[in-house]
């Protein structure tokens, strides 16, 4: 059930930079829409190569999100999504909705994800999510 | 949670429109024509889905829209009236059988359609033998009684 009204969206992405390797911190690309102190991230969801084939920044989408986990962290760096499968974020493997946040203030280039395996990843492919955001 | 689309608020709307680009094999950013109608100033923009041939066969000219292959190459980009991006959303999710079966909830006040737009990350020639993507737009006539989300 598609259960998010949006009011702002952008498309986000982490790139995976070099040789694959599990538990290193790929960190989210800084983007300046959402780096402003005055936006609130409501909802997200993340995308494979079926969704997305290629990020706007022109990074090939990962095929696979069975190994890969998300942690979002806000102003205070507190990890308030932490490990979130990739896989429950995203909507044609869930249960199809938008994951949905208490509004909360981000800092986004501290942001990341991990790998748990490398398994069907490629290096240098991307990890891309639409965030859902509006002013403060 | 708002659900029900058209006719679901008093003034609720809809338009289908569509997208050239026939340029593809040179352009990857292709713009919406000027609609008044579909402008912050006079309407809100309260949905939007993206049609494949799926659930439209052919454009009016009578050329096949694409299959959802092709709008997971396309993000959808939306300006506001400060010229920002207020949109950038891919459109793969956009088609409603993709997804849960519905068209994707938006609330925007004061966007450009002129200035809104699609691009084709992948570069040119992604949409090959594509004439036109197709969106539904549901809006909501700022001239009629305001609906509460």
């Amino acid at each position: 059930m598609n259960n998010l009204i949006i009011k702002r969206s952008q498309i986000v992405e982490c790139q995976l930079a070099g040789t694959l390797s599990v538990g290193k911190r790929y960190f989210f690309k800084d983007i300046p829409n959402l780096s402003r102190n005055n936006i609130v991230l409501y909802g997200f969801e993340a995308y494979t190569d079926t969704q997305l084939a290629v990020t706007p920044s022109g990074y090939t989408t990962v095929g696979s999100n069975t190994g890969v986990l998300v942690t979002l962290r806000d102003t205070n760096k507190l990890e308030f999504v932490y490990q979130m499968p990739m896989f429950t974020l995203t909507r044609s493997t869930s249960i199809q909705t938008i994951t949905l946040l208490k509004p909360r203030v981000i800092n986004l280039t501290d942001c990341y994800v991990t790998l748990t395996t490398t398994s069907g990843l490629t290096a240098d492919e991307a990890v891309a999510f639409n965030f859902y955001y509006d002013f403060v | 949670m708002r659900r029900g689309g058209i006719g679901a608020v008093e003034g609720e709307k809809s338009k289908l429109v569509f997208l050239d680009v026939s340029k593809s094999a040179t352009e990857s950013v292709f713009y919406f024509k000027d609609d008044p109608e579909l402008n912050g100033t006079s309407s809100i923009i309260t949905g939007i889905e993206c049609l494949t041939s799926s659930e439209l066969a052919v454009d009016p000219q009578g050329n096949a829209l694409p299959t959802a292959d092709v709008y997971a190459k396309s993000v959808l980009y939306i300006s506001d009236d400060s010229r920002d991006i207020m949109v950038e959303q891919a459109c793969y999710p956009l088609v409603r059988t993709n997804q849960d079966g519905t068209y994707t909830n938006f609330y925007l006040c004061n966007q450009v359609w002129a200035d809104s737009y699609v691009v084709t990350p992948a570069g040119a020639n992604s949409f090959s033998s594509v004439a036109n993507l197709a969106f539904v737009v549901y809006y909501f006539d700022k001239n009629s009684p305001m609906p509460i989300f």
